[in-house]
């Protein structure tokens, strides 16, 4: 086969196969890290939309406490009070990484020494210890209930 | 037999139609697409968004840059980007449009451009529902109606469908009052949503709908036989459309896959063009307007 043909036979293969090719391959990393780290069903182009009642909107990131005392306080994070971007929050809520949990962990830990910082009030007193974990909706059509349950394993981290 | 006489409006939406779909196929998608990314959640309108939508604009109002291949590059490079960026935070048909303008981008350069499209086009709608069919397996909420229910009892865009279909009224706001004050206070322990039996089972009903459209457009678009659903893809994509976005009515999601289904039916069943893009260009109008009727007809009940 000459080379042109060939080139011909490759640019043909592009213009008939590489899009659905590229939706399949994006599709299928979605499922796999939507059962891995806990991404939700509805982003990252895996077509999970009105699959499941999991939106990243509705998760929360619950954080636990602990202060000099061994006294534990649990609260419910918001992007004011993380002290993050919308954005950001959208990131940490809908690809809950255990590195980005990490990270948001010892911003916490490190913006709660400053007495000006509003993430002072979860934990006034030397917090040294944080648990940090997303939880995201679950419902049962029978029972009628709804609750949440964990996403993610509980990230510890302590300065 | 004399046939029934076509009224004036009438015969001057479909002289517009013909006239539309006289020119280039091809030409006529790219045209729809430009506007389509101009007009996307134009409501919100992110700043991110701003140089592909200048660009777009810019290609309609200037026919050379339409048939660019530069422009069309350039087009694509700054919808990837932005996938790219915000991966995460975008939904699913916002992922299809950037497939589909690089679709676009390709068929440019293209012996066959109308082929490349109607190919491509066949092939992502296809793929686009039997990922979602998937989804709805492998999530294990939608086959008990527990997805269904719960968006009908807390999602205020189905307002209409709970109130229409489930007799719900009341329920609804306190529906949302609860979800807002666990997700406000980190509540985790199960608490009890308003419903009735009637919302419940069509949420079943509807589920199972839903599944069994989606998974029939998948096959009829991906596979070549049985003949007779492969011929009757066009028809089963009209129906989802109507029967889904009258009820939850996502304007850029239905508009892409309108405009795909055009490049689809224009190359290989010209005959269901007409109503391809008479339902695209009515779409502002029919889309919203179940919503809009039930929202007056609420607001004068209530008073």
């Amino acid at each position: 086969m000459s080379q042109e043909r060939l080139k011909n036979k490759v640019f043909l293969g592009i213009q008939y196969w590489a899009i659905p090719l590229l939706l399949i391959l994006v599709a299928s990393r979605q499922m796999i890290l939507a059962h891995t780290v806990g991404l939700s069903p509805w982003h990252g182009g895996g077509f999970g939309m009105f699959a499941s009642i999991d939106r990243d909107e509705r998760r929360i990131i619950r954080l636990q406490s602990t202060d000099c005392r061994g006294q534990q306080t649990v609260h419910v994070l918001t992007p004011e009070l993380a002290e993050i971007d919308e954005q950001t929050w959208t990131y940490l809520t809908t690809v809950p990484k255990t590195s980005l949990l990490q990270s948001l962990g010892y911003q916490l830990l490190t913006l709660a020494g400053e007495p000006t910082s509003r993430v002072s009030t979860v934990s006034s007193t030397c917090p040294r210890h944080l648990e940090i974990q997303v939880w995201r909706l679950h419902y049962n059509q029978a029972s009628g209930q709804v609750w949440y349950a964990p996403v993610t394993a509980v990230v510890e981290v302590t300065l | 037999m004399t046939p029934a006489p076509i009224h004036p409006l009438q015969q001057r939406w479909k002289s517009f139609l013909i006239e539309l779909l006289a020119r280039p196929s091809y030409l006529l998608i790219l045209q729809l697409t430009a506007i389509l990314i101009v007009l996307h959640e134009i409501d919100t309108f992110p700043w991110t968004r701003l140089p592909e939508r200048g660009l777009a604009l810019t290609m309609l109002f200037v026919p050379r840059l339409m048939r660019s291949k530069k422009a069309w590059v350039a087009l694509s490079v700054l919808l990837v980007m932005n996938n790219l960026w915000h991966w995460a935070a975008l939904v699913n048909h916002e992922y299809l449009t950037t497939y589909w303008v690089l679709v676009c981008t390709l068929s440019l350069y293209a012996s066959k451009p109308n082929q490349v499209m109607a190919w491509n086009a066949r092939l992502l709608i296809g793929l686009c529902f039997a990922f979602a069919t998937i989804w709805k397996f492998l999530g294990g909420e939608y086959l008990d109606g527990s997805f269904l229910h719960f968006t009908f009892l807390s999602d205020i865009r189905l307002s209409m469908g709970a109130t229409l279909i489930g007799g719900l009224d009341g329920e609804l706001p306190h529906n949302r009052s609860l979800l807002e004050t666990m997700q406000a206070t980190g509540e985790i322990n199960p608490q009890l949503l308003q419903t009735s039996p009637r919302m419940a089972l069509m949420s079943v009903a509807l589920s199972y709908w839903t599944i069994f459209i989606e998974a029939i457009a998948a096959l009829s678009f991906l596979l070549p036989r049985p003949q007779f659903l492969s011929r009757a893809r066009y028809g089963i994509l009209l129906v989802f459309i109507f029967t889904t976005y009258t009820v939850i009515p996502v304007l850029a999601f239905g508009a892409l896959l309108l405009i795909m289904g055009l490049a689809e039916c224009l190359h290989n069943r010209p005959q269901w063009s007409g109503i391809y893009l008479g339902t695209l260009l009515l779409l502002p109008i029919w889309m919203p307007l179940p919503q809009l009727l039930f929202a007056a007809v609420e607001t004068v009940l209530l008073q």
